[in-house]
């Protein structure tokens, strides 16, 4: 299953690389390059757009899901026409020579030889040891990936300041253990729980979460409060 | 064309290039390979891993049974430090309220050795997972 999240990342970076570079990125070498530039490329732009949806949206739906695979399609569609344009029409004789290489073959030996273990030992590490990352890694960063994946409607609480408290938190070394807000259900509470930032409220707009649930309520008070022409710090809900 | 140039000139004056170049070479090669060994020894013979791993196989049967978003009481016995932190991660959307205060429908225990099921005031044992993970829900309001 984790391997299925990265595939449509990885053609969407991928063939942004091959649109960018169709001459040399399937090639050799290149297409390595292009393998681990593509994914990385493809993670971050999907998040992005993952992110951006749940902002704007409130839900991450199937419509998400359908709209990455439609760009990833188009993309490669795209690729394939470029490289297939441009893939003969350019040469580059110092690119081609092997002459150059060969003083350094012991070399290249070497860093194959390394590069494969090291892949070996990556591997290990990850699926074997630690697939949710070191301490800081799960407990700060993946939480707040989690809950902006499971969290639905609730989604924001991964910045709540009970979260950014947490982040601070050393157990046994303080500052003093964060209190959850248990109030779910009151709108001025769960605001004082959540306290966006004022750039915050302009990026998740009112329509972002489906009416009736808590967390709307929370938002749209902070919203009307802003956009109220008698807005000051003395009416604030926070 | 440049490269090649390069190294002609290298190869002319600079013979020694390739002795620094073993210098750098030769102890990343058995760093590497110490390193994948040494892991290897780790995490395939002597079956060591990351401490959460083990939360996240040992709360699936929990977190199954918990009502998504609501606020669970957590109690446990663990010494290590980020036991609460772990489950919490383990659990999510569920939020974990450290502690019996205050109160809330579910209270989940965490026993490192759990000889007989504990007794908690104003809940009653729902289910108990037998690996000192047990679910109470509240009996009395």
């Amino acid at each position: 299953m984790g391997l299925l999240a990265i595939f449509t990342p990885f053609l969407i970076g991928s063939a942004i690389i091959v649109i960018l570079f169709p001459k040399d990125s399937l090639k050799k070498i290149g297409f390595a390059l292009t393998v681990c530039l593509g994914t990385g490329l493809g993670l971050g732009i999907t998040s992005s757009f993952a992110f951006l949806w749940l902002a704007y949206y409130g839900q991450q739906t199937s419509g998400y899901f359908i709209s990455e695979f439609g760009l990833a399609l188009f993309l490669v569609f795209f690729s394939c026409y470029r490289f297939y344009l441009l893939k003969d029409t350019q040469t580059d004789s110092i690119l081609r020579s092997k002459t150059e290489y060969s003083t350094i073959r012991w070399l290249k030996i070497f860093f194959y030889l390394l590069l494969v273990v090291s892949v070996a030992y990556y591997v290990l590490k990850i699926f074997g040891d630690s697939p949710h990352g070191k301490w800081d890694a799960w407990a700060i960063w993946n939480f707040r990936a989690r809950w902006l994946f499971r969290g639905e409607a609730q989604w924001t609480y991964a910045f709540s300041t009970i979260t950014k408290a947490y982040a601070r938190y050393a157990p046994g070394r303080g500052p003093e253990e964060p209190k959850e807000d248990t109030t779910s259900c009151d709108p001025q509470s769960l605001v004082r729980a959540l306290r966006p930032d004022p750039w915050e409220a302009y990026l998740f707009p009112p329509r972002a979460l489906p009416a009736g649930q808590c967390v709307t309520s929370s938002w749209q008070s902070l919203l009307d409060w802003l956009e109220s022409p008698a807005a000051s710090p003395a009416a604030s809900p926070l | 064309m440049f490269k090649l140039y390069l190294e002609n000139i290298c190869d002319r004056y600079f013979t020694s290039v390739r002795g620094s170049v073993l210098l750098i070479v030769l102890p990343a090669f058995f760093i590497i390979i110490l390193q994948f060994f040494s892991s290897f020894i780790e995490i395939v013979i002597s079956k060591e891993h990351s401490r959460i791993v083990d939360y996240e196989k040992r709360f699936v049967p929990l977190k199954k049974d918990l009502p998504k978003h609501t606020f669970v009481n957590y109690f446990s016995n663990y010494d290590y430090s980020g036991d609460y932190f772990a489950v919490r991660y383990a659990l999510i959307p569920v939020r974990l309220i450290r502690g019996l205060k205050p109160r809330h429908n579910y209270l989940v225990v965490h026993f490192s050795d759990p000889p007989n099921i504990p007794k908690f005031e104003g809940y009653a044992l729902e289910k108990d997972y037998g690996n000192g993970i047990m679910l109470f829900s509240r009996s009395v309001n």
